[in-house]
């Protein structure tokens, strides 16, 4: 079920990819997005504070809204930047969920981002009573109901909305200090949040940010936020507005006991938090961590440079060799298997899959799938969407477990195994389930980023695109056009010749004997 | 020719697409604004509510018996005393009687609420003060109401916090305490409140259908 919904997903990005391209697809940043729009909520929450009193919280909204400089624009700003930031937070949660990224070392991001989540709900809930009208009366009395069945205070809290007594000025003082002092809090639970992660995007593309600031900047203009009439204790609300991204819950509980409430909620909160484990794969399953082979390691640092999630450390070699040795930490691998792109020698990588294994599986491929001068060669990452190819007339794929995971030597190996090109398919960069991978595949293979595709490539025989699962049309059309470049090319040169063909290659370069001795030295291991 | 007719399509492309992103974007951002104000019926009845709430400092009381000289014998030594006393504020009984609409009442219909429940005083040594909080759905309409909040067993037997039956023993100036009672007609409009509440200052139950000005 769960990967038929991350289908669904994959559906989605690729027509919101098509609408707007990968970069600016806003489902790709919506993490990213909704930690701007916080901020957003923050910078407004600050003029708006200025202006709330204590003593008449009604009044003073109503105060801000018709009377204060740009009140009512900043009042509709700072809610329509909270909903939107919840809802992109809960398309972020969503997405990790489907992707099956919260266990192992990143159970630390996903809880902590439940707490984010649950901090911003609350922080609007506050928002809300704090303005006092009914929709803050319905809020605030089914918040005191749920407390009065926890054995905490002596009297039900609800009394303080018997009507019994003026509504104490410490309720709104508390509440007030909940909706400020909550964020402060925030920004450590934010850390934590991306503490795992080597190089956090912490701001979304500058046009996709501002144009949805933008929006919604517009949307306050044209469709301010209203209020709802006064609170009144002693008027039952009969209709009230409703948010639904912070009051989404008041149909099902209010007909609840408050005992039930906590329960399902206590449930519900149980099962988030078991995700990490239960989304864990059994383990014979379990991807293993990579591991570093130390004779081949050189002390480079790239791999250690490349990790998206900061698992490898280089230390003091033990051998007496003057230079530092990477170490894996294994309860922060994730298995990627970037490292093993990044390592010329291809001394580091997970099991199965460091460079010198892709090697191996290359030279099975090219013996299984004969290369001719025509032909490309689809490398594709296994969630992006060259792996869905197939079809008639479509190239075999070989498939590699993320793209940064790619080692160049193997598109340098199909390229001299006699291929026409070599097509690399990656998921979109901010959709990477590595974090980095297409970062580091791009600039390995065009940048001379360490661990580089050989100058002696003809890099007119390599092509990158990136599509999202759910995108084999563009691998498709991709794949097409770079058959008509790669036939166009060849027939140009025929009779000339071919930049590799003048190039003087040593042996130890030579893909074909290199495969095999890596796998003979691997048999007799 | 065929490049500039490409160059059109190519041009018309851009635009349905500008078009789509506009359309869609737009449409996000009123779904956004939308899902932030959704009329939501909070209560869905016509029904108003009687609404009993107060806070009652009850007279302290203790029940005591002697030890026997076994009991005592069976104490450590500095433990050992002559009386055993249990100590907490009066328990007290209220009474609600919610009668059928004020017309009906003279045909003898029957009560549309009658309850009496024991208000007992809550912590570890049962002083807190005693509070009531009732609230009573009723139809709009007139209801002849009674309301009685009357000590338990004053100058009698007293019924602990602990649950033991004891005897009563209040503290000077607080024995002449009478049950409080309040017998009126309440008019209940639709989703309105009446709040029947205790004055502290006169002494007295008394109906209130506002918040007091502070």
């Amino acid at each position: 079920m769960l990967d038929r919904a991350r289908k669904v997903l994959a559906a989605i990005d690729a027509w919101l990819n098509r609408l707007v391209g990968w970069r600016y697809n806003p489902l790709y940043h919506s993490g990213v997005l909704a930690a701007s729009l916080l901020a957003v909520v923050m910078v407004t929450g600050l003029y708006l504070i200025f202006f709330w009193g204590i003593s008449d919280p009604y009044g003073s909204v109503e105060h801000i809204t018709t009377r204060v400089f740009l009140g009512r624009f900043t009042r509709s700003l700072h809610r329509y930047a909270s909903d939107a930031a919840i809802l992109a937070a809960v398309v972020h949660l969503l997405r990790v969920w489907l992707q099956r990224r919260t266990w192992g070392p990143r159970a630390l991001a996903w809880i902590t981002g439940f707490l984010l989540l649950g901090t911003i709900w609350i922080l609007g809930w506050t928002g809300y009573v704090m303005v006092w009208d009914v929709q803050g009366e319905v809020l605030a009395r089914e918040g005191a109901r749920w407390m009065d069945a926890l054995p905490l205070f002596s009297e039900p809290i609800s009394r303080a909305f018997d009507g019994e007594h003026p509504l104490p000025g410490a309720f709104f003082f508390l509440n007030l200090f909940a909706h400020v002092a909550l964020p402060i809090g925030f920004g450590v639970v934010f850390w934590l949040h991306v503490a795992r992660v080597a190089r956090p995007q912490l701001v979304p593309p500058k046009r996709l940010l501002w144009g949805v600031v933008g929006l919604l900047a517009l949307a306050s203009v044209f469709v301010p936020v209203t209020m709802d009439p006064p609170a009144d204790l002693f008027h039952l609300p009969g209709s009230a507005s409703y948010d639904v991204f912070y009051a989404f819950f008041l149909p099902f509980t209010r007909p609840l006991a408050p005992g039930m409430v906590w329960a399902a909620g206590g449930v519900m909160l149980g099962v988030i938090l078991l995700v990490p484990a239960l989304m864990k794969p059994k383990a014979e399953r379990l991807p293993p961590p990579s591991v570093v082979d130390e004779r081949s390691c050189t002390g480079c640092e790239q791999c250690w440079l490349d990790c998206p999630y900061e698992a490898i450390r280089m230390v003091e070699r033990t051998d007496g060799r003057p230079y530092l040795v990477a170490r894996v930490d294994p309860g922060l691998c994730t298995s990627c298997g970037i490292c093993a792109g990044s390592c010329a020698p291809m001394g580091v990588g997970p099991a199965g899959r460091t460079g010198k294994d892709q090697l191996v599986d290359a030279g099975a491929f090219v013996r299984g799938h004969p290369l001719g001068a025509g032909d490309v060669v689809v490398v594709s990452c296994r969630q992006a969407g060259g792996t869905a190819l197939g079809g008639v007339g479509d190239p075999p794929v070989f498939a590699v477990s993320c793209a940064g995971n790619l080692h160049s030597s193997v598109v340098e190996y199909f390229v001299r195994s006699g291929a026409g090109g070599v097509l690399v398919v990656s998921c979109p960069p901010r959709d990477c389930w590595s974090r980095e991978g297409p970062l580091w595949l791009e600039q390995r293979l065009f940048h001379d980023r360490e661990a580089e595709l050989q100058p002696r490539v003809d890099r007119r025989r390599v092509r990158v695109v990136f599509a999202g699962e759910g995108e084999r049309a563009v691998v498709g059309a991709a794949l097409a056009a770079f058959r008509t470049e790669i036939v166009a090319m060849e027939t140009a040169a025929v009779g000339t010749a071919m930049a590799e063909d003048v190039v003087d290659l040593d042996r130890a370069c030579d893909p074909v004997e290199s495969a095999d001795a890596v796998l003979t030295e691997k048999t007799r291991r | 020719m065929s490049g500039a007719r490409e160059s059109r399509a190519t041009a018309a492309r851009l635009a349905a697409r500008r078009t789509a992103q506009f359309v869609v974007a737009v449409t996000v951002t009123l779904a956004v604004v939308g899902l932030s104000r959704v009329p939501y019926a909070a209560v869905q009845s016509e029904d108003g509510e009687l609404r009993l709430a107060w806070r009652f400092r009850s007279e302290r009381v203790s029940a005591c018996r002697k030890l026997s000289d076994a009991e005592q014998a069976a104490l450590p030594a500095h433990m050992r005393r002559q009386e055993d006393c249990t100590r907490g504020l009066r328990p007290y009984r209220l009474t609600v009687e919610v009668g059928a609409t004020a017309a009906a009442a003279v045909t003898g219909e029957a009560a549309a609420v009658s309850s009496v429940d024991t208000i007992r005083a809550r912590g570890a040594e049962s002083d807190r003060p005693l509070f009531v909080f009732r609230r009573i759905p009723l139809a709009p309409g007139r209801y002849v109401t009674r309301v009685e909040f009357a000590p338990v067993g004053l100058g009698g037997s007293a019924r602990t916090g602990a649950g033991d039956e004891v005897a009563g023993r209040a503290p000077a100036g607080t024995e002449g305490r009478t049950a409080l009672r309040l017998d009126t007609t309440l008019t209940i409009g639709p989703r309105r409140v009446v709040l029947v509440t205790y004055d502290d200052d006169a002494k007295r139950m008394v109906v209130r259908m506002a918040v007091p000005v502070r």
